[in-house]
C-alpha cells in the first residue's frame, strides 16, 4: 500500500479532478455519513459533490424517535451510524436543549417510568418541532421512526407529517407503549399510516390503556388497510405488528379475512394480530402457499383463528401428495396448559413450516404462531398424528373459573411473584389491579443494576431500576452502529466483550450514589483487573447484595486471589456464577481453587444476619471437573447455613453428609418450635419415594417424627463426569442444597 | 464466434467477442444502430471507434469483461451505507495494482463511458474502500489532492457537520 501511495506522491497530481462528477457520485454515494463529512474536508470540489442531494440524503439518514421520559421531558433523537442526537424539552418549559452524543457518552437510552398515562402525557412543545425541521430541512431519509411513550392526537400527527413524507425509501414505523388520546380521529390515523409508506408498522402495548373506543381502533387495521399497507411495499415485504392486546379479557373487534386476502398475507415478513380471524381452511391453504413461494425462512406469524384446527381440516385443505404433516399435542393438566405442535413439511424438499395452536385462556380465541424454515428432516413418521395419542387430549374447558387467586393475601402474592421472570410479570400485571399493587410492594423493596455487553460492537448499557417490569437503560455510545431500539431480549453474544469504557464508571458512581441497588448483574462483559479495582467500592455499602455473575470473560490478566479478595471484599449475601463453555478462562482449575472450604466460611462469615447463598453453576456440558476439595468435618456447620448452596467441585464424606442434613434440620430458622431434646436415632423415618415410577432419578426423604420437616434428596451419577452427586431439598424451605 | 473490433483512442485495434460486449450499454448501443448483428453486414470491416478510452485502459476493461462473461447485472446491492464494503477478491487484486493512481480512475471513467455497470460498481466500490476510516487531510495526502482550506475554513466544515449530522 505504501508503494502505491508514493507511485501517486510522485507525480504530486490532484487525480480526482479528473473524474467527472457521476462517477464521483457514485463512489461517493457507497460512503457513510462519517467518511461524506472527511471528503469534504478534501477539497472545494468534493465539498460541492457532497452537497448532491443523494449523497446529503445518504448523510442524513438514521433513525429517529420521539419519546417522553418523566425525569427529562420530551425528546427526539436523531441517530445514523456514529452520529446521535439528542434535542431535548424540560417538563414545564418551551425551549430545549440539544446535544450532540459521541463515543464514549451516556445518555438516557430507555424509559424511566411506567407508559404515559391520561393527564400526564403532554403535547410536543413547538420547539420540538422547529429543531426537527432545523435538522431536516436540507434533505432526510428516515429508515425508522419510533414514537415512545407519548400522547399520540390528530395535531401530533399533523406536525409529525411533513417529516415523513419526502423519503425515497420505505421505513419502518413503531409505536411502543404510545397513548392514543380518545380526540384522535381515526380515518385520520389510518391514512396517515399509509401516507407514511411505512414497510414495517409495529403498534405495541403491554399496558391496558387504550383509546376509549378500542374496537373502531382495531377496526383500522382490516383487510383493507392491510392491503393498501401491502400494496405500498411492491418491492420488500410488509410487516405488521398489532401487540397490544395484553390484558384484555377480550378482543373487541374482530375480522375475518376473504380468501382474496391470502396472497396479500403471504407476502408479511411478521403479522402479528390476534384480532384478524382466519378459518382453518384457508390458514392451510396460506400455509401452502407460503412455503410454495418464501424465500425467505424466518418469518414470524401470530393470529386467532375462526375455530380450532382439526383432522378433517388438513384432511380437506392440506394436499397430503405434497405436505407430509405431524402434530404433537402437549397436555399438562396441572398447570392447565394444552397446546398443539405442528410441523408441515414439503414432500421431498426442505421448506417447512412448525406452528403451534393454543387457546388463549383470557381472550378464550384459538390463536395460532408460525414460523417457516429450511430444514431437511429425518425419516419421521408423517401423517401419523397423535405421538401422544388423541384419546388423551382433553377438552380445553369452557366453564367460567373461580378467582381464588385474587383470595389470596398479598403476602402470599408477593411469595409468588418474587420467583417469577419480567416476561410472566408483565402479563400477571395486566391480570387485575390487585396484583397491580402487589407488585408495586415488589417495585418497592428491590432495585437492580446490570451491566451487560452486547453483540453489536463494542456497546455497553447500563439498567437500573426496579426488579420487575420496565428497566431504564443508558448506553454508551460507541462508533458502531446501534439499532434504535435495545430490546430486552435481544439475543446477547459473548463475541462483543470488551473493556468497560472510561465514562461508565462516572454513571455508576452517581447510579450507586442515588440508589440502593439489591441486586448487582454482571452480564457478558470482560473483567479485568482495572474493572475489579474500579467496582469494588460499589458492592462494599452497608446492605448485603445478590451478585449475579453471568457469561462474563474473567480476563487472563486477572490474579485468581484478586478475584477471590474482590468478592469477599463485597457486601454479598448470595454469589451466583455461571457461565457458558466458550467463556471458561484456560486456567479451570486455578478459577474453581478459589471457591473451596476458605473462601465459603469467609463469605459466611460475612452473613451474620442473613443465610448466605452460593451457587457454581458453570459444569454444565463437562466431562471432567478439573478441580475438587474435600469438606472438613469443620466446615459442615458453616455449610448448613447456606439456604442455597452447588457446587460439583466440592466433595462430601457420606458420615458429613448425614451430620449436615441432621444439623440443617436442627438448625434452620424457619423451624425454631421443633423438639431439639429428643435424640435423632429413633425418630427419623428413612423410606423411600417415588420408587413405583419409573424415573431414573430415586429421592429419599428423611422426615422428623412428629413435625412436617424433612429432608429429600436425590442420590444420581452425572453421565457426563460420572461422579456420584447429591442434590438436597429441605421442606416448606423451597431451596436446595446441591453438592457432591 | 462473432468478432467485433474496437479502437481505442490511441489508435489500438481490439478484436473482441461479440458476446462480451454485451457487458456494455454504450457499445450495445453502438452494435445495434451500426447493424453489426445483421448477417449481411460485414462486423469485422466495421471497426467501434472509442475516442475516450485508451488502448492501456481498454485492454484492462476487455481483460476485466472475460473474466465476468455472463454475470449478471447487480444494481443496488449496497443499501447500508455503514455497511463493510465487499469487493470480490479476484476483482480486488484486478484493481490493486492500479490503486491510488490514474489508470483506476481512468478504468472507472471508461466503465462509466462504456456503461459498464459491474465494473463501475467494482471500481467504485474499491475506491470507496481507500476512504474508509481515514480523515480528509489523509485522504488528500494519499490521492495527492491540494489543500485549498484554510485552517478556520476546516474548522467551519467540521463545526457545521457535527450538528447537521
Amino acid at each position: 500500500m505504501k508503494k502505491q501511495k508514493r507511485k501517486n506522491l510522485e507525480g504530486n497530481t490532484d487525480l480526482f479532478s479528473m473524474l467527472p462528477r457521476d462517477c464521483l457520485i457514485s463512489v461517493f454515494r457507497l460512503l457513510n455519513r462519517k467518511t461524506l463529512n472527511e471528503i469534504e474536508l478534501v477539497s472545494k470540489q468534493m465539498g460541492e459533490i457532497v452537497a448532491n442531494p443523494v449523497l446529503r440524503r445518504i448523510k442524513m439518514r438514521g433513525s429517529l424517535s420521539l419519546f417522553e421520559y418523566s425525569d427529562s421531558g420530551r425528546s427526539f433523537q436523531f441517530v445514523s451510524g456514529e452520529t446521535c442526537l439528542l434535542f431535548t424539552v424540560p417538563h414545564g418549559a418551551e425551549q430545549g436543549r440539544r446535544s450532540s452524543i459521541k463515543e464514549g457518552d451516556i445518555y438516557p437510552f430507555g424509559p424511566f417510568v411506567e407508559p404515559v398515562t391520561p393527564g400526564v402525557a403532554t403535547i410536543f412543545p413547538r420547539s420540538i418541532w422547529t429543531n426537527l425541521s432545523e435538522l431536516t430541512k436540507r434533505h432526510h431519509a428516515f429508515d425508522s421512526v419510533l414514537l415512545d411513550r407519548i400522547l399520540i392526537d390528530n395535531r401530533f400527527i399533523a406536525e409529525l407529517f411533513p417529516f415523513l413524507q419526502g423519503g425515497q425509501r420505505s421505513i419502518q414505523f413503531e409505536f411502543n407503549e404510545v397513548l392514543f388520546d380518545d380526540s384522535l380521529e381515526f380515518p385520520k390515523f389510518s391514512k396517515f399510516l399509509l401516507a407514511a409508506n411505512p414497510r414495517f408498522l409495529w403498534i405495541s402495548r403491554n399496558h391496558q390503556l387504550m383509546p376509549r373506543n378500542t374496537a373502531a381502533f382495531l377496526s383500522i387495521f382490516d383487510e383493507k388497510f392491510l392491503t393498501a399497507f401491502a400494496a405500498n411495499c411492491a418491492n420488500e415485504s410488509p410487516s405488521f405488528g398489532l401487540e397490544i392486546f395484553c390484558g384484555m379479557d377480550r378482543i373487541p373487534f374482530h375480522w375475518t379475512p376473504s380468501r382474496e386476502f391470502l396472497p396479500i398475507l403471504c407476502r408479511f415478513e411478521r403479522f402479528v394480530s390476534a384480532s384478524m380471524k382466519l378459518r382453518p381452511e384457508h390458514f392451510l391453504e396460506l400455509i401452502s402457499m407460503r412455503v410454495e413461494t418464501a424465500d425467505r425462512t424466518t418469518l414470524q406469524w401470530l393470529f386467532s383463528l375462526t375455530a380450532e384446527l382439526k383432522d378433517e381440516h388438513f384432511d380437506s385443505s392440506l394436499d397430503s401428495a405434497n405436505y407430509a404433516h405431524m402434530e404433537m399435542y402437549y397436555d399438562d393438566t396441572e398447570n392447565d396448559d394444552q397446546h398443539s405442535w405442528f410441523h408441515i413439511q414439503q414432500v421431498g424438499t426442505p421448506k417447512a413450516c412448525r406452528f403451534y395452536q393454543f387457546f388463549h385462556a383470557r381472550t378464550r380465541e384459538f390463536m395460532v404462531e408460525i414460523e417457516f424454515f429450511e430444514k431437511e428432516m429425518f425419516e419421521l413418521e408423517f401423517n401419523a398424528r397423535g405421538m401422544v395419542e388423541q384419546e388423551k387430549r382433553r377438552k380445553i374447558q369452557e366453564e367460567t373459573k373461580v378467582d381464588f387467586f385474587s383470595q389470596l393475601p398479598r403476602d402470599c402474592h408477593i411469595s409468588v411473584f418474587r420467583l417469577l421472570n419480567r416476561k410472566t410479570f408483565n402479563e400477571l400485571e395486566c391480570v387485575s389491579k390487585q396484583m397491580g399493587e402487589s407488585f408495586a410492594l415488589i417495585t418497592e423493596t428491590s432495585h437492580a443494576i446490570q451491566f451487560l455487553c452486547d453483540d453489536w460492537g463494542a456497546r455497553y448499557g447500563v439498567r437500573c431500576g426496579e426488579q420487575r417490569g420496565h428497566w431504564s437503560h443508558c448506553a454508551i455510545r460507541s462508533e458502531s452502529q446501534m439499532p434504535l431500539v435495545l430490546s430486552n431480549v435481544a439475543q446477547l453474544t459473548p463475541g462483543g466483550a470488551k473493556p468497560m469504557p472510561a465514562a461508565i464508571w462516572t454513571a455508576l458512581a452517581r447510579l450507586f450514589k442515588q440508589h440502593e441497588f439489591d441486586h448487582v448483574y454482571l452480564e457478558r462483559i470482560r473483567i479485568n483487573a482495572q474493572f475489579l479495582d474500579e467496582f469494588r467500592p460499589f458492592l462494599t455499602g452497608p446492605k448485603h447484595v445478590e451478585l449475579v455473575i453471568s457469561e462474563v470473560f474473567i480476563d487472563e490478566s486477572v490474579n485468581m486471589s484478586k478475584f477471590s479478595e474482590f468478592l469477599l471484599s463485597a457486601n454479598l449475601r448470595y454469589l451466583r456464577i455461571s457461565r457458558g463453555r466458550q467463556a471458561l478462562p484456560s486456567d479451570m482449575a486455578g478459577f474453581l481453587g478459589i471457591f473451596e472450604e476458605t473462601f465459603l466460611t469467609a463469605f459466611a462469615a460475612k452473613c451474620i444476619d442473613e443465610s448466605p447463598s452460593f451457587v457454581l453453576g458453570i459444569f454444565s456440558g463437562m466431562n471432567v471437573i478439573p478441580y475438587h476439595w474435600i469438606a472438613s468435618r469443620d466446615f459442615i456447620p458453616v455449610l448448613s447455613r447456606f439456604v442455597r448452596f452447588s457446587s460439583e467441585s466440592m466433595k462430601i464424606h457420606p458420615e458429613d453428609f448425614l451430620e449436615l442434613i441432621l444439623i440443617r434440620l436442627e438448625t434452620a430458622i424457619d423451624y425454631t418450635l421443633f423438639d431439639t431434646t429428643r435424640s435423632y436415632a429413633n425418630e427419623y423415618d428413612d423410606f423411600e419415594e417415588d420408587e413405583e415410577e419409573e424415573e431414573v432419578e430415586i429421592w429419599k426423604q428423611i422426615q422428623k417424627n412428629g413435625t412436617s420437616r424433612s429432608c429429600k434428596f436425590n442420590r444420581y451419577v452425572d453421565t457426563n463426569t460420572n461422579e456420584l452427586m447429591v442434590e438436597l431439598e429441605f421442606s416448606g424451605e423451597g431451596e436446595s442444597i446441591y453438592f457432591r | 464466434m462473432v468478432l467485433i473490433t474496437l479502437v481505442s483512442s490511441d489508435e489500438q485495434n481490439f478484436p473482441v467477442e461479440r458476446e462480451l460486449l454485451k457487458q456494455s450499454g454504450t457499445i450495445e448501443t453502438l452494435i445495434v444502430n451500426m447493424n453489426l448483428d445483421d448477417e449481411d453486414t460485414d462486423a469485422a470491416a466495421m471497426p467501434i471507434p472509442l475516442p475516450n478510452v485508451k488502448g492501456d485502459v481498454l485492454e484492462k476493461v476487455i481483460q476485466w469483461m472475460e473474466h465476468h462473461k455472463g454475470d449478471p447485472v447487480k444494481e443496488g446491492d449496497n443499501e447500508d451505507n455503514n455497511a463493510e464494503i465487499v469487493v470480490p477478491q479476484w476483482d480486488d487484486d484486478f484493481f490493486k495494482p492500479a490503486m491510488y493512481g490514474s489508470k483506476h480512475l481512468e478504468l472507472t471513467v471508461a466503465a462509466s463511458y462504456l456503461d459498464i455497470k459491474n465494473l463501475l460498481t467494482l471500481s467504485c466500490k474499491a475506491i470507496s474502500n481507500t476512504f474508509k476510516g481515514k480523515t480528509g487531510p489523509q485522504i488528500r495526502e494519499e490521492w495527492g489532492v491540494p489543500n485549498e482550506f484554510t485552517p478556520e475554513e476546516e474548522e467551519a466544515i467540521r463545526k457545521e457537520n457535527e450538528w447537521s449530522e
